[in-house]
């Protein structure tokens, strides 16, 4: 049985409000009846607006307002945002887990790290070792017991469809505090934490989590996803919409 | 052996068993239709009622729904579980013994072929193929619905497809779903005196194939790739192509005949048997003895 059926129960009508903001938002402040009445149209646009549409702004406060629940922006290097909804969530040994979802596509991050995707032009199949992943560790209050280096494989489904091997080895470190402008909770003191990876075909790349203090919980994230010279690769931020 | 008798048995290898495992093959797969017999109070006692196994690593849970479940309520029992979903598999009993008549059939056929080989004096290809023949009987295969392509599941999407998102009908139970690990091996088999399971490490595969190709039988200029999802793909094995296609986790890996070694009637065995392969057991190694009756499990 689902572990939060409300939250479950209201993901149809999120979906269909998020969906129809995406493809419907207008500068102005859009009735939300208009929103939802809208025709949706085919859900797939949502994701492909962080892979290159140009033309999507962020949902207002009021829009924000009128979701059922949290909500993140997705964006892939300069592209505009995307609106993603939170479907479910999970917490199973100090791991949070959240599916952050749309109609064709979907994410699935723990404690914040993207460890799988579906729908998408190019897609994670598989995080290996998430139980030894120091990051929630690191997210915590005191991460001088945290493991240093973490191991990982992951399988990457390229847009031909092929797969890709990324056998991978993250090493840790905080970078500092920022603040975090957030459209519903204002400015939020974060602290940064740097993950460096370095994967077996030579790439290395740095993903960013910038998490509040004392929660943990990650505000925005840049990670890498996708790999050599596709044009879907290029980092992805998840940054808080409605928290 | 009479030519007509080749054709024969090879007809009814394609049209009889092939179909028989065919996704298309309506009396095998889960409907989509949403019609189902609607639980009248009068008629409570005739409700249907499903069993179903799910199995990943760690996992293992029977589950008797009421009602004729969808099978995102089977992949739901999984949904946090950190496991490799394009190696899911749907399968029951019924047409795991379908797939095992298919297996026995192509069995069949490559004796003929053997035979055929032997009566025409080609005692290397006879010797080969009756190998292969042996080979064969040890072949991992779990039948499964999903079509060439499609093999696999997207748990996350799947409740909002209604294409993919089968109603699990009594009439067809007990199902197992079984869902494997991030798998580590690829699989050489065919006319080959290295067949058996390797470890999956990055690097182009004709590499990997030509590090294999002194104990080959057959001089084909390509090798069948078929990867996790069911699809079937040639790739030729020349020098400029060296580079292009990486070796895939969990593939098969499948060295067939030359075209001109088949003989009329049995110009389709290459694609048989690789289509077979798409049934091969994800996370399974080749057998060390003949199976005899694979199970879904």
């Amino acid at each position: 049985m689902p572990k939060n059926p409300f939250l479950l129960s209201l993901l149809t009508s999120a979906l269909s409000l998020v969906l129809s903001g995406c493809a419907q938002l207008a500068p102005t402040n859009a009735a939300v009846t208009d929103i939802i009445d809208s025709n949706v149209r085919n859900a797939s646009s949502t994701i492909s607006y962080v892979f290159g549409q140009d033309s999507i702004n962020r949902l207002s406060k009021k829009q924000l307002l009128a979701l059922p629940g949290s909500a993140r922006y997705g964006q892939l290097n300069d592209n505009p945002a995307a609106t993603l909804v939170l479907a479910e969530i999970e917490q199973q040994n100090g791991v949070t887990m959240r599916q952050w979802q749309a109609a064709n596509e979907a994410i699935i991050t723990h404690n914040g790290r993207v460890t799988r995707s579906e729908g998408l032009q190019q897609n994670i199949r598989y995080t290996a070792n998430l139980d030894a992943d120091p990051l929630g560790c690191w997210l915590s209050e005191s991460p001088s017991s945290c493991a240093q280096q973490w191991h990982s494989q992951q399988d990457v489904e390229l847009a031909d469809g092929r797969v890709m091997r990324l056998i991978t080895q993250s090493r840790f470190k905080r970078g500092g505090q920022a603040q975090i402008q957030t459209q519903l909770r204002g400015t939020l003191n974060t602290n940064i934490l740097i993950e460096t990876v370095t994967a077996n075909n030579g790439q290395q790349w740095q993903n960013r989590y910038w998490y509040t203090p004392g929660t943990g919980y990650v505000v925005k994230t840049e990670q890498q996803l996708g790999i050599n010279d596709s044009p879907m690769s290029g980092t992805l931020t998840l940054e808080e919409a409605r928290f | 052996m009479p030519c007509l008798s080749r054709f024969c048995l090879f007809s009814f290898l394609v049209v009889g068993l092939g179909a028989a495992l065919n996704p298309s093959a309506s009396e095998a797969k889960p409907t989509l239709n949403p019609e189902r017999s609607e639980a009248k109070p009068s008629a409570a006692a005739k409700q249907p009622s499903v069993s179903a196994t799910i199995k990943a690593p760690g996992f293992n849970k029977t589950i008797d729904y009421i009602g004729e479940p969808r099978l995102s309520q089977l992949t739901q029992q999984l949904r946090w579980q950190n496991v490799y979903w394009p190696s899911a598999r749907l399968c029951t009993p019924a047409l795991q013994q379908k797939l095992n008549a298919r297996k026995a059939g192509v069995i069949a056929q490559l004796q003929l072929l053997a035979t055929v080989y032997k009566n025409d004096d080609q005692q290397k290809l006879a010797s080969a193929t009756q190998a292969l023949t042996e080979q064969v009987k040890r072949w991992p295969l779990q039948a499964h619905f999903a079509k060439a392509g499609e093999q696999g599941m997207q748990p996350a999407l799947i409740e909002g497809d209604a294409q993919k998102n089968w109603l699990l009908q009594q009439a067809q139970q007990p199902y197992i779903l079984t869902v494997g690990a991030l798998p580590q091996q690829v699989h050489w088999v065919g006319l080959t005196q290295q067949a058996g399971s390797y470890s999956f490490s990055n690097q182009p595969l004709a590499n990997w194939v030509k590090q294999r190709q002194q104990a080959a039988v057959s001089s084909a200029e390509f090798i069948w790739e078929v990867t996790l999802d069911g699809s079937i793909n040639q790739v030729g094995l020349y020098p400029h192509n060296s580079h292009n296609e990486q070796l895939q986790p969990g593939a098969v890996l499948f060295r067939g005949y030359s075209p001109g070694d088949l003989p009329d009637g049995f110009k389709n065995t290459n694609a048989e048997l690789a289509d077979l392969l798409r049934y091969w057991k994800p996370g399974e190694a080749m057998a060390e003895q003949p199976i005899e009756a694979a199970t879904c499990g």
